[in-house]
Order: structure tokens, then C-alpha cells, then sequence
């Protein structure tokens, strides 16, 4: 466990770059690629709910610190988190399909709930909602990719 | 009640995280501007732009082998020296340009590059290479030949957060250099070349292509620093202000050296600013 918990956090912080420095580059309909959610839905689903909500808020509380900002990655990817641990079913962790959906469903909630707190709820209803899902989609074949090759490396 | 603990603890355990991180990081959010939480938000900043720095020498000269490689597969030595001389004579131009600009300038500017942006659809923020040790402090004006491109928000010793005009929470007063009405221009997403001028009363008359300047009254930029040119003005139905929409003068796609206007905030009028909003 203590070996897995070491791998997960060089894996955070090596994805926080390729974030910082690559994926938030990719730009599309404001929905960007999304490694650290995808670490943490992988998190989630192998290690439960608790644990992938604890990891979801640790990996935000270090995008806020790469982007200057504070508190509004750390809550959005708690949300993620939480949401991913709910496909955490070991019978399912080989199924490319789960983390598919779990990955669209954490997107969906996480971004809903960065956009909301961070126009302090005043987002307009059209907008969050065509954020939330263009991120939920645009990180589908990312997480496919992520999913083939993680599965690999474990 | 031990046992009603155990079972509430262990059963919801999951619920429980999920509240108290949520309540941490909405906690951090408010409090982002205090003391502790802006040194690691200036420590964090200058960590990543110590390691941001060499990797953008890198991509230089991954630039700059792409570029020979170029040149060597065209084979033509003539054209590749009109190239090069077109490219020298631009970048020539850009940098006069920018020496015109500090020295018709009288204010103390400080020169920086810019080393990394975060791209957002409404909050886009840039590093530059400055911080406290030259000069720079928080609230400072960041300018480019061209006019104003934003403020500085966050500082470490030697980098520095930019909040640029093209940020939904930027907003700066500005008045028409002809008809000289007073606005506000506000970037709310979308296009990073246009903006909105706001509050201008459509009784009013203002002309396309007018410059707007910068106010005295500015809380961070000297006055008479342009923004922009109205492109477009129309009446809002049903609303006392006109709908106007503004042509940015930074051209914030290619950015990459700007001007610090190393002026000092007025410390007294935000501090006055401050108490009013308090009072109210």
C-alpha cells in the first residue's frame, strides 16, 4: 500500500506538469484534456471512495498551487473524486467502459462545481452546463488512452 | 454512543471527507489574500517559474532546429537570407518600438518577459520574469507599447502573476479621448481581441473608432494609457446603457515583453477605497 501511495504521488506530480505545461494548452470550447482528473477517477476506482475523495482533494490542493490559485481545484477535484469512488466495484476495475463513465460523471460534477463556486453561483445555467459537458467528452479519449496505457504500468 | 460513533464514522466516512475537504478548500478560496496563504501562493509561483524558465530555453531551440531544418530543405541560400533579414528587421521594429514607448514614457517601467500563461476561458493570467526584488509590487500596471495589457496580482522574489485585461475579474475606468465619456471596460470571455465598454448611457453619443484612455481616477494605471478603440456601439433594448463593443489595443495572441510601470500604488486612496467599501 505504502509502495502504491508513492507511485500515486510521483504520478501526481509529473502529470501536474504535463498538465501545467501541455493539456492546458489544448483549449477547446473551454473544456481542456484533464490528466490530474483522470489520475484521481484511477485512484478512486482502485482504492474507494474515501480514499479517492482524499486523493481528489490533495491532487487539487496541488493544481492550485501550479495555477496560483487556491482552493477552487482542490474542491473541484474533491467533488470528482467522490463521484469516481462510487465505480470503485473491484469486479469492474478491469472494464475499460467503468472508467469511461466514471471519468464523464466526475468531469461532469467537477467542472459543474468549479464553475459555480468560482463565478460564486452565478454562472449562467447554459454556460456551466456546456462546459461541464464538452470537458466530460473532450477527456473521454484521453482517459481511454490513460486506462490503456495505466493498466499496463500496473 | 461509542457504537453510534463507530457506525457513523465508518458508514459515512465517505460523506464526512467529502464536507470537510469541501469546507477546506472554500475556506482557502475566501482567504486566498491573507499573509500565510499569499506567501505560498508567491512561493509556489516562484518555484514553478524557477522550473518553467530553463524548459522555455528548451523549446527555443526545439524552435530553432525546426527552423534549420526548414531552411536547409528549401536549399536556397539567397531566400533564406531574405528570410532571415525580414525576421531581424520585424523583431528590429517591435523592439524600437518598445524603446520609443520607455522613453517617451516618463514613469520608471521595468522591462520583463513573459515565461508562462495560463490559459482560461475567462481567467487567463500570465507570469513575467520580475518579482519584489525589481521593483514590482501588487497592484502595479503592466503596460506593452501598445497600451494596457493588466495588473500585477500576485508577487515572489523574482516572478510575477499578471491579471491581463482579457480576465472577467479585471475591470478599468476609462474615458473616451474625443467625446470624453466615462466607462468601464470589462472582458466577459469569448474573443481575447474585443472587450465591452460599459455604463455608457445611450442618450449619450460615442464614436466608432474613438480611443479610449485610462482615467485619473484609475485605482492601479496612470492616466491616459490606451485600452482600446470603440468598434461598435449600439443601443440595448430595453436598457439605459448602450451595448459597445471594444477592439483591445494589446494584441494578447503574440504577447511576450512587457513594461512594469514601476509607479507605486496609491496606497492612501485604496485605503480609503477600502474603508468605503466596509462602511458600505
Amino acid at each position: 500500500m505504502r509502495q502504491r501511495i508513492l507511485w500515486y504521488v510521483v504520478g501526481a506530480i509529473a502529470l501536474g506538469f504535463l498538465q501545467k505545461l501541455l493539456f492546458d494548452r489544448l483549449l477547446i470550447f473551454g473544456a481542456k484534456p484533464d490528466a490530474m482528473l483522470l489520475l484521481a477517477v484511477w485512484i478512486a476506482r482502485r482504492e474507494g471512495q474515501s480514499f479517492g475523495t482524499t486523493a481528489g482533494f490533495v491532487i487539487g490542493l496541488l493544481m492550485d498551487l501550479l495555477h496560483g490559485t487556491m482552493g477552487l481545484d482542490a474542491f473541484a477535484k474533491t467533488v470528482s473524486g467522490f463521484v469516481a469512488g462510487f465505480f470503485s466495484n473491484p469486479d469492474d476495475l478491469e472494464k475499460v467502459s467503468n472508467f469511461l463513465i466514471a471519468t464523464a460523471l466526475a468531469a461532469l460534477f467537477g467542472t459543474s462545481a468549479y464553475e459555480l463556486v468560482s463565478t460564486a453561483l452565478q454562472a449562467p445555467f447554459f454556460k456551466w452546463t456546456l462546459s461541464a459537458v464538452a470537458t466530460s467528452l473532450y477527456n473521454l479519449p484521453f482517459a481511454y488512452l490513460f486506462f490503456e496505457g495505466a493498466k499496463r504500468f500496473t | 454512543m461509542r457504537q453510534l460513533l463507530d457506525f457513523i464514522i465508518y458508514d459515512f466516512r465517505q460523506y464526512i471527507l467529502l464536507i470537510v475537504f469541501c469546507l477546506i478548500s472554500l475556506g482557502l478560496l475566501v482567504n486566498r489574500d491573507t499573509p500565510a496563504l499569499h506567501a505560498i501562493r508567491g512561493a509556489s509561483v516562484e518555484l514553478f517559474g524557477a522550473i518553467e524558465t530553463p524548459l522555455k530555453t528548451w523549446n527555443r531551440y526545439f524552435g530553432l532546429i525546426d527552423e534549420n531544418a526548414a531552411l536547409l530543405a528549401t536549399n536556397a541560400e539567397l531566400s533564406a537570407e531574405v528570410s532571415r533579414m525580414r525576421t531581424a528587421q520585424i523583431e528590429n521594429e517591435k523592439l524600437r518600438e518598445l524603446l520609443n514607448c520607455k522613453a517617451e514614457t516618463p514613469r520608471a517601467l521595468h522591462f520583463a518577459h513573459v515565461v508562462d500563461r495560463t490559459f482560461h476561458p475567462e481567467r487567463n493570467l500570465f507570469m513575467i520574469d520580475a518579482g519584489s526584488q525589481d521593483g514590482v509590487e501588487i497592484g502595479m500596471a503592466v503596460l506593452t507599447d501598445k497600451g494596457l495589457a493588466g495588473r500585477i496580482i500576485l508577487t515572489s522574489p523574482h516572478f510575477a502573476i499578471v491579471q491581463p485585461v482579457i480576465n472577467s475579474d479585471f475591470k478599468v475606468s476609462v474615458v473616451s479621448e474625443k467625446t470624453r465619456l466615462l466607462g468601464v471596460v470589462h472582458w466577459a470571455g469569448g474573443d481575447i481581441a474585443t472587450s465591452q465598454l460599459l455604463h455608457i448611457p445611450t442618450s449619450r453619443k460615442i464614436d466608432v473608432g474613438e480611443r479610449l484612455l485610462t482615467t485619473e481616477f484609475s485605482s492601479f494605471a496612470n492616466a491616459n494609457i490606451p485600452v482600446g478603440t470603440v468598434e461598435r456601439a449600439e443601443p440595448n433594448d430595453n436598457d439605459l446603457f448602450q451595448k459597445i463593443r471594444v477592439s483591445l489595443s494589446v494584441d494578447f495572441s503574440t504577447l511576450e515583453h512587457v513594461f512594469v510601470d514601476l509607479t507605486k500604488p496609491n496606497v492612501e486612496q485604496n485605503q480609503l477605497r477600502a474603508r468605503y467599501r466596509e462602511f458600505q
